[in-house]
């Protein structure tokens, strides 16, 4: 293994009592995230998630589909302690996020997880090696992961291994804004992985992609999942991607779990039923 | 085939209400009003111009004596300075107030017309009467210039970079929150880098400016050629305000040129 090798699988966080699950629903250790009666809105709005309750497994591939407004976006933030939820619960590795969990506890959480969006969220004009250290930039990271020329050495080296697993280690000083869809998009990735998730979230990873390097994103996602045994959850309107990339799919219609169910057991006509 | 309608068209012109109609005609009593009291009247004019021309065959051909130049020379430098130290500072100022005032970014979190108040405050008086209130309270001389240069900067970088920062795409600042960076990483890290060209062109119209400004400013002591200028004419030396006069107009558009290419190189 070369000296720029990067870690994905890291020790569980010793977290204090207040925030350890109690519930016997979530043992930590053996789900990754469960949520137990999740609801939100927004401000005043209708309820966005009207009682999700959902338990994924470790290392655990789960694809979320459900129609544009069915709430699957919202639900990963939820999940990941960016947006607060109404009521409910959220186990995540063992630290609980409820309605009043505190934002130093969502920021630990958050520490645990790598987020990957539909437009990448890539900075045009920085390279591509500060975008990937740009995810150092978060929860327990380093204020001088804003610009790589500043970065300490062994983030630049994690940095350079994150995009070797997504290979791209070549295109390491282009500018971002010189990258096709697909190549942003697996920076994107190295972006996450530079954090060592547990929990890797993408939120419809390749609804901007043209289909070839749609599947291409798909594979390099469902490859370092089973690599480094994290946790994969995403979101998508393509079923090809839900049955092929994916051990089980979940679906949302207005704000409520419809199915869950091993994608083994499931076809695309199946499925079609849910849009 | 036949093309008709039972409808009735809308009229060709919106004629104003009431209301409008007053206040149209009190904008033209006004403009009126303003010509009758400081337009130049045709008599005014009949005698001025003749007096231009008189003063423009005074002041040919311009003060070419070599001692004179160098001490032009040295003054233009003084502006120069003047305005490069100024707009540097001004510009490194500007960046932390223009944070303030942008938002969604502000760390002072709907407080930020505060900051923008202070913004217009300083860019709304006029660079002159900053002048004059550093010249008396500084003292005559490069200082009160470059103090100026440095208010009226951030006056006019602040809004301008405060617009950019807003105008920066969200997508990866949303990115960077959502993986739970501070505010000011975010704005290190997505906003200032996606900002920056406009930035470096806004520095650049700064920095035209304040050559401009700064030549001005010696009228009122704050330093530099504009203080040589008011000299030559207070003495009625036009040779040498022609000389004056000349080498300003070398300096700004040389500036000018630069900023240009500067500017273009940024946005190709």
């Amino acid at each position: 293994m070369s000296d720029t090798s990067l870690t994905l699988a890291r020790p569980p966080r010793l977290d204090s009592d207040e925030n350890r699950s109690l519930s016997a629903q979530s043992p930590a250790g053996i789900y990754a995230v469960s949520a137990r009666y999740v609801t939100k809105s927004y401000a005043k709005g209708p309820l966005i998630l009207s009682g999700v309750s959902i338990d994924i497994r470790e290392g655990e591939t789960i694809a979320l589909i459900g129609s544009n407004g069915s709430g699957k976006s919202t639900l990963l933030k939820c999940l990941a302690g960016v947006h607060p939820i109404n009521s409910g619960e959220i186990d995540v590795f063992g630290s609980v996020i409820t309605r009043k969990t505190k934002q130093a506890s969502l920021s630990r959480i958050r520490g645990d997880i790598g987020f990957v969006f539909q437009n990448h969220g890539l900075v045009r004009r920085l390279s591509v090696l500060s975008n990937v250290i740009h995810g150092k930039l978060g929860d327990g990271g380093s204020w001088r992961a804003f610009h790589q020329a500043i970065a300490p050495r062994e983030m630049r080296e994690e940095a350079l291994a994150a995009l070797e697993m997504v290979g791209l280690a070549d295109k390491i000083g282009s500018l971002a804004e010189a990258l096709s869809g697909g190549q942003s998009q697996r920076v994107a990735i190295a972006r996450a992985l530079i954090r060592k998730p547990r929990l890797l979230i993408a939120d419809e990873p390749a609804a901007s992609l043209d289909p070839v390097a749609g599947s291409d994103v798909m594979t390099a996602f469902a490859d370092i999942a089973a690599r480094s045994r994290t946790t994969l959850l995403f979101t998508t309107h393509d079923l090809e991607h839900a049955l092929n990339y994916a051990s089980r799919i979940v679906a949302l219609n207005a704000g409520a779990v419809v199915l869950d169910a091993p994608s083994a057991s499931l076809s695309r006509a199946s499925l079609a039923g849910i849009y | 085939m036949s093309l008709s309608s039972t409808r009735s068209l809308p009229p060709r012109v919106a004629w104003p209400g009431a209301l409008q109609f007053s206040l149209l005609i009190a904008l033209a009593a006004l403009i009126i009003a303003s010509f009758a009291s400081v337009a130049p009247s045709p008599e005014r004019l009949a005698t001025g111009i003749p007096r231009m021309f008189n003063l423009i065959g005074r002041m040919l051909p311009p003060d070419l004596e070599p001692g004179f130049l160098a001490r032009i020379s040295v003054r233009i430098v003084e502006t120069l300075a003047i305005a490069l130290a100024g707009t540097v500072i001004g510009v490194l100022l500007s960046l932390p107030v223009a944070w303030l005032a942008s938002r969604g970014l502000s760390p002072l979190r709907g407080l930020e017309f505060l900051a923008k108040g202070l913004v217009s405050f300083l860019r709304t008086v006029p660079d002159l009467v900053w002048a004059l209130i550093f010249v008396v309270s500084i003292g005559l001389g490069p200082v009160a210039g470059t103090m100026t240069i440095v208010i009226d900067t951030i006056g006019f970088c602040a809004r301008f970079f405060a617009e950019a920062m807003e105008d920066a795409e969200k997508a990866p600042q949303e990115a960077l929150r959502t993986m739970g960076a501070s505010r000011f990483a975010i704005l290190a890290g997505a906003v200032i880098p996606d900002a920056m060209p406009s930035m470096i062109n806004t520095g650049l119209f700064a920095l035209e400016k304040a050559v401009r400004s700064s030549v001005v400013l010696g009228l009122v002591g704050a330093g530099g050629i504009g203080q040589e200028l008011e000299v030559a004419f207070s003495l009625f030396q036009y040779k040498r305000a022609a000389t004056i006069i000349l080498a300003i107009f070398v300096v700004v558009i040389v500036m000018e040129f630069i900023t240009d290419r500067l500017r273009s190189r940024i946005s190709s």
